[in-house]
């Protein structure tokens, strides 16, 4: 997918995620660049994907940060074992759980 | 390479965190919203049609019952309304003999919900309305919340749900202290094991705390969930508003 069609789904996903208040709707997508494309692709969408969550809820920088966070975890991962559709799956919800729980507590 | 993109993106997302935390970044964000906001808005419409969709579709299973319920309901209304009346008169009698301004005259700026949940609410004013952390948020006599955070072009509000959220009450005389329960729900605390309170009592606010508006609507008592061994008194409070059904609030000023 170009990247951007990709930040423009992420804009749409955030407005989107913020009318039913998970902004982390563009977690997935993160996910899937780092699954499909390059890293260094991954660490950029996650930023800027992440800007773009942040800016329709919330601190500026903080979803920014943590995607970034996902997107090294997706990539350690990747090195040291065979990142699969199934794993890419667990690892995002479990991301996703600790992305909502910080957001909610800080 | 690879990973220098990474700590650099790294960097810069906490250099943003600190300088929006900072309210360094207002102006950046005052651009955005302008974008964001009315696109947000149209989701949370979108959103709010759907859900009315479906709720036809749930609705025969508890429509006759909730029809009774109304109607009860209505015949109870007209009755207090007209004592109610009886009251507003003599009040507005008592208060121009004493010279008090009318209660309830606030100045309110409406603004457009553009995101909910359990425990938080989206506005679409912020602080270039005059929207400032720890105004409180009505729909007409009913509390909503207290503003917990403002961006030039929007803001979140607390709802009583919310957890750590605590707000002085009162049930008539009696007092205590409203605490939102996991962001799901509020509970009644503090009330002394003596005080005489009941299911379908209406909880309001003191005028303490958090919200210094007196006698707004929290909501009303569903069930007593304290036992006669324990210190206070609690009870479930439910919020007779539906946050669904709402498109706009506003901001008491």
């Amino acid at each position: 997918m170009k990247f951007t069609v990709q930040l423009l789904l992420a804009f749409v996903l955030s407005a989107l995620g913020t009318a039913f208040f998970l902004p982390s709707l563009v977690l997935p997508l993160v996910g899937w660049v780092a699954y499909r494309d390059s890293p260094t692709k991954a660490y950029l969408f996650a930023f800027l994907g992440g800007l773009t969550a942040d800016l329709t809820v919330g601190t500026l920088g903080f979803s920014a940060l943590f995607f970034l966070f996902s997107a090294g975890v997706l990539e350690i991962y990747r090195k040291r074992y065979r990142l699969g559709a199934a794993n890419l799956i667990v690892l995002l919800i479990f991301l996703e759980i600790i992305y909502e729980f910080i957001r909610r507590t800080i | 390479m690879q990973k220098k993109i990474f700590i650099f993106l790294l960097v810069l997302s906490v250099g943003l965190f600190l300088l929006d935390r900072a309210h360094f970044l207002n102006p950046v964000r005052r651009i955005a919203d302008s974008a964001f906001v009315p696109l947000e808005y149209i989701f949370y419409s979108g959103r709010q049609k759907v859900t009315d969709e479906f709720r036809i579709l749930t609705f025969w299973q508890s429509g006759e019952a909730r029809i009774k319920y109304l109607e009860t309901k209505n015949r109870e209304l007209l009755e207090a309304k007209v004592k109610a009346e009886s009251l507003a008169a003599e009040n507005a009698a008592l208060r121009k003999q004493l010279g008090i301004l009318p209660a309830g005259k606030f100045i309110l700026l409406p603004a457009a919900i553009i995101g909910a949940d359990s425990a938080k609410i989206i506005i679409a004013a912020g602080t270039d309305s005059g929207v400032r952390p720890g105004q409180t948020v009505v729909i007409g006599e009913t509390l909503l919340g207290v503003v917990d955070s403002a961006t030039p072009k929007t803001s979140v509000v607390r709802r009583p749900t919310a957890s750590g959220s605590k707000i002085p009450a009162k049930i008539g005389e009696v007092r205590g202290l409203i605490a939102g329960e996991f962001n799901t729900g509020m509970l009644l605390t503090q009330v002394a094991q003596t005080e005489p309170i009941d299911v379908g009592d209406t909880v309001e606010t003191s005028g303490e705390g958090d919200v210094p508006i007196p006698n707004l609507l929290i909501g009303q008592i569903t069930k007593i969930k304290s036992r006669e061994s324990d210190v206070f008194r609690e009870a479930q409070v439910v919020s007779p508003v539906n946050l669904s059904d709402l498109s706009f609030v506003f901001i008491v000023k």
